[in-house]
């Protein structure tokens, strides 16, 4: 398998992984279930099938993987074309999102301060936009859509954010 | 009835027109989604009755398939899959200097085909809920297994990859409580778990904040479209000239919408390929032929329209979006399934009635408003990401106020874009989700009912029709597997 076909292959090979890892858990913590008194199956059974389908599954898909030479077969997703594709873009995104949610565990922090700094970093980072009266109107629109989305969804849908 | 229709056309009608309005859109700009703007807006209806919460999401649903046709016609981008095959002749007609035309006929046959799928939702649906009434936990049972064997349709060119998706997310429905003994399991003695993982949460991460980083990953662009104004012309005499186009589309598209799993896309194609076996000059299809709009359009609205029969008659949802709507009947206590006529038959023909009113909701918006939301279209993706994932954290949060709901979102956002770069399909994950612990439950109470015998599954007819059903999916996905597999290999 050429290093090329590794990388290409490597979202599948994670994927069967955390299947795998979802499985063996559900299959160890059903083993763990007591047996059914007044019912046929108990509360383990579909976890345990589940779980046993699952890792069948994965290694069928691993036998065609490796039938196949370790390329990806063409499906039909729900991706439409394909676009150029930074994946250090969308983990930083992620990582974005990741530091927007936590910053949630601080009591000290607010709602509007979070949201602005979020929508306003975001939009920077996804256009690299360094001008300044640009990013001055940015700021204010991410101020402005903060305050705005506080006071609806607290006024009126009576969400504790 | 009356009461029902009094109440859309009152209290109601606001959230059609808004729904209609979002859906039409969100439908418009290519890479957002109906299921995306639904899943989005569900956390906002907790406020609501289920009636005006059925009648907002039942809109935007209409409205997102409809939208798909603006930037099918002017840009030649489908915003929503199923507009693909309008691009084949909607966007030749537009270059050719006849958007408005491109665009009215377009408008004209969404909103026949919705019109002909309304009436054969509002005749079948009642009837179709008498037998389903009658249904035990073993009917309601095999009825889930059909819905999932459609798993294996929808995973079409990699039934694996489909049925992995699937299988996770069966196995993410079952912590919590079991439905049967009520006890806690699959918890791992984590307390957060104790419910399980909230419905909203998984599918505000798996189809919203997913394709919010694929969106963040992919490259912006500038988007080019056609010249010329964007306004709608529409004219009485093209309904009479292709009154056939209109019916036999309309009628091929609803049939492949009850059809669960097979979806307005497969339908468009459907009846595009009809049009052009049928033309005389077929020659014409791909270079602008009104036909061709006409029968993409009509057949995609109505596939739209007939994939609720399923859904409100027996509670099988055939698509993403249709197991959307059922999670938030699910949400607002509404019992979908069989039952929905009998116990909840004000939900149903507010169902019913909310398809008529968004339906001429779709028409106005479309005709009035698609010089403006042509414009819209332009509005850089930059400046919706961030609300969005805004949207969406308040929307996780708001389930039960728990920082935890949030954090069990972000973790099926990674995994969402995780499958998108394995080329897995969410379709079936979504769907598994929602529908085995319905399988599980009914199973068991059957089991429980006929003291342990699975016998009456082949005994009890509908159950045998159901699973003969079931089988028969199964083995024309694993057929169809094998000839493209042979295809490939040779």
């Amino acid at each position: 398998m050429t290093r090329r076909l590794l990388r290409e292959s490597t979202p599948a090979l994670l994927f069967m992984l955390v299947v795998c890892a979802v499985a063996a858990a559900a299959i160890h913590a059903s083993m763990a279930i007591p047996p059914a008194v007044y019912e046929r199956i108990g509360s383990g059974a579909f976890p345990m099938a589940l779980g046993v389908l699952a890792l069948g599954l994965v290694g069928l898909k691993a036998l065609s993987f490796l039938m196949a030479g370790g390329a990806q077969e063409e499906v039909e997703s729900e991706a439409g074309p394909a676009t150029a594709h930074s994946a250090a873009k969308a983990f930083g995104a992620l990582a974005l999102i990741t530091a927007y949610f936590a910053t949630f565990a601080l009591p000290a922090v607010p709602f509007t301060l979070a949201t602005s700094a979020f929508t306003f970093l975001m939009f920077v980072f996804l256009t690299g936009e360094r001008r300044i009266p640009v990013l001055a109107a940015a700021l204010i629109s991410s101020v402005l859509f903060a305050f705005l989305v506080h006071y609806v969804f607290t006024s009126f849908f009576y969400v504790d954010i | 009835m009356s009461e029902v229709f009094a109440h859309i056309l009152t209290g109601g009608l606001p959230w059609i027109v808004l729904g209609t309005a979002v859906g039409i859109f969100v439908g418009a700009i290519p890479g957002l989604s109906g299921a995306m703007v639904i899943s989005l807006a569900l956390p906002m209806t907790f406020f609501m009755s289920g009636e005006d919460a059925l009648l907002l999401l039942v809109s935007m649903y209409i409205g997102a398939t409809t939208g798909g046709l603006i930037s099918a016609t002017l840009m030649r981008m489908p915003g929503t899959e199923a507009a693909i095959m309008t691009t084949l002749d909607g966007y030749p007609m537009a270059a050719a200097g006849e958007p408005a035309r491109a665009l009215g006929l377009g408008v004209l046959a969404s909103f026949v085909g919705s019109m002909i799928a309304w009436l054969i939702l509002a005749l079948l649906s009642p009837p179709l809920s008498l037998i389903a009434v009658r249904f035990g936990p073993y009917e309601i049972f095999a009825m889930t297994v059909v819905a999932l064997s459609l798993i294996a349709t929808i995973s079409r060119g990699s039934l694996v990859n489909g049925l992995l998706a699937a299988v996770l997310g069966a196995l993410v429905s079952l912590p919590g409580v079991d439905p049967i003994t009520g006890t806690l399991r699959l918890t791992f003695g984590f307390h957060g778990l104790d419910n399980g993982f909230a419905l909203l949460p998984v599918l505000l991460g798996a189809l919203v904040l997913s394709q919010v980083l694929v969106d963040c990953g992919d490259a912006i662009r500038p988007m080019s479209a056609t010249r010329g104004g964007s306004c709608v012309v529409m004219r009485m005499s093209d309904l009479a000239r292709y009154a056939w186009t209109f019916l036999r589309s309309s009628l091929v598209g609803t049939w492949i919408g009850i059809l669960p799993g097979v979806g307005g896309t497969t339908a468009s194609i459907a009846a595009y390929s009809i049009e052009k076996a049928v033309s005389r000059t077929p020659e014409r299809f791909g270079k602008g032929a009104a036909e061709g709009i006409i029968a993409s359009e009509a057949a995609n609205n109505s596939g739209t329209v007939g994939a609720l029969v399923p859904l409100i008659t027996l509670g099988i949802p055939g698509s993403v979006i249709t197991a959307i709507l059922l999670g938030a009947m699910v949400i607002h206590n509404l019992n979908p399934g069989p039952l929905l006529f009998a116990e909840n038959p004000a939900i149903a023909y507010t169902i019913i009635g909310g398809v008529l009113v968004a339906n001429v909701a779709m028409l106005a918006i479309m005709w009035l408003a698609t010089p403006l939301l042509a414009r819209l279209m332009y509005v850089n993706k930059a400046y919706l990401l961030p609300p969005i994932v805004v949207f969406c954290f308040i929307g996780a949060y708001s389930v039960s106020s728990r920082l935890f709901d949030a954090g069990v979102m972000l973790v099926f956002a990674a995994l969402g874009y995780l499958m998108h770069k394995a080329k897995i399909p969410t379709g079936p994950f979504i769907i598994a989700y929602i529908l085995t612990p319905m399988a599980e439950e009914n199973l068991r109470s059957g089991l429980v009912i006929y003291d342990g015998s699975y016998l009456p599954l082949l005994t009890r007819p509908v159950c045998a029709i159901f699973l003969a059903v079931a089988v028969a999916f199964i083995v024309w996905a694993l057929v169809s597997e094998l000839r493209s597999f042979r295809k490939a290999a040779a």
